[in-house]
């Protein structure tokens, strides 16, 4: 299966501490932005301190070329290499084209509020450490994934940020893996694993195809070629198409000479 | 809003880490962006175990996680600028 790695901007971002959860969620810009780290235990979090007046939310963000992929692919799994902590309820949501961060370009603070509603997969409930995780991606994922040349994605908490239910107080939820970076070795990095997809089935036949430029508006059989023409048009060459029943046309000029033909009989009378 | 880049580097495995640190109005912070500035800039050129208790306590708080504060004495701290100044 085709592998492709995120770019090395990825990043997670961190809002601590918001008075509310609303302030900590709905924040325009994030407080922390790093997108050097080689992982990071709390990549995603959604926490309320004991007094419940103390809240953070984190967020992963990432970016994928899929300029080559012009097929919707028939599968695809994102793959986050477990690190410390597997609290995890997370779910992986699309991020709205006019982020900064792509394939190319780091992620910015500002980023943090250009995720969107839409969900790339179900709900994650478990989570392995010091390997990789496989999330299966659903339909909309792989729609975009053909349609995008830059496929960008955000991993969030599912009961607390995509819902938007506030925690209760005392509460942490974290999840964590390895980021990108730049060092050579990609055996940890995230990334999409994915099976392409297939050129859809024409609802025409080759023969049909080619029979719309060989047989003309008017009926008019242009030219014929063994294989090329639908089977309706398709005949043996010797074998008279039909039987006219009727005088022929040399009636028509004036003679009495009858004609006639049998269908799949050589022998002409 | 204002913005700080904070450069760590991990002396062991030389990986340098690059955190920004923005102060916007939307945000709640114990302290101001100019505080901030005046509590990191002793600690540049130092690892983060010698910094202030304050400064340690600001930057394992919101800078690091675990795995990280637990080498703070391994960690760094290059540069603190303030970003557009």
């Amino acid at each position: 299966m085709p592998n492709i790695y995120a770019h090395t901007g990825d990043a997670y971002m961190r809002v601590d501490d918001e008075a509310t959860w609303a302030g900590a969620r709905d924040a325009t810009v994030a407080e922390i932005i790093s997108t050097t780290a080689v992982k990071y235990n709390s990549s995603v979090k959604a926490a309320a301190n004991l007094g419940g007046n103390q809240y953070d939310c984190y967020r992963y963000f990432a970016a994928f070329d899929t300029s080559g992929i012009t097929i919707k692919p028939e599968s695809a799994t994102l793959k986050l290499y477990g690190f410390t902590y597997t609290d995890a309820q997370i779910i992986v949501i699309k991020v709205n084209s006019g982020a900064t961060g792509n394939s190319s370009t780091d992620y910015v603070a500002a980023d943090f509020s250009q995720t969107s509603s839409t969900a790339y997969s179900l709900e994650v409930t478990s989570w392995t450490d010091e390997a990789y995780n496989e999330i299966t991606l659903n339909d909309t994922a792989l729609t975009d994934m053909a349609s995008l040349s830059e496929f960008k994605i955000a991993v969030i908490d599912h009961d607390y940020d995509f819902n938007n239910q506030t925690p209760p107080n005392s509460f942490t939820r974290r999840t964590g893996w390895y980021h990108a970076d730049e060092v050579a070795d990609p055996s940890k990095d995230p990334l999409i694993s994915y099976v392409a997809g297939s050129e859809p089935a024409s609802d025409f036949t080759h023969s049909q195809v080619e029979a719309s430029s060989l047989v003309g508006d008017d009926y008019t059989i242009n030219s014929f070629k063994s294989g090329s023409l639908g089977s309706q048009y398709e005949r043996n060459s010797d074998q008279v198409p039909f039987s006219l029943g009727v005088r022929g046309p040399r009636h028509l000029r004036g003679r009495t000479t009858s004609y006639s033909v049998t269908l799949g009989d050589k022998n002409k009378k | 809003m204002r913005e700080f880049r904070i450069t760590i580097l991990w002396q062991t495995s030389g990986h340098t880490d690059v955190i920004t640190h923005v102060f916007h109005p939307d945000h709640t912070k114990s302290i101001t962006a100019d505080e901030f500035l005046a509590l990191m800039t002793p600690c540049v050129s130092q690892t983060i175990s010698s910094c202030s208790a304050e400064a340690q306590s600001y930057i394992t708080s919101y800078f690091l996680d675990e795995s990280q504060i637990s080498q703070i004495s391994d960690g760094l701290v290059q540069s603190v600028e303030e970003l557009n100044a």
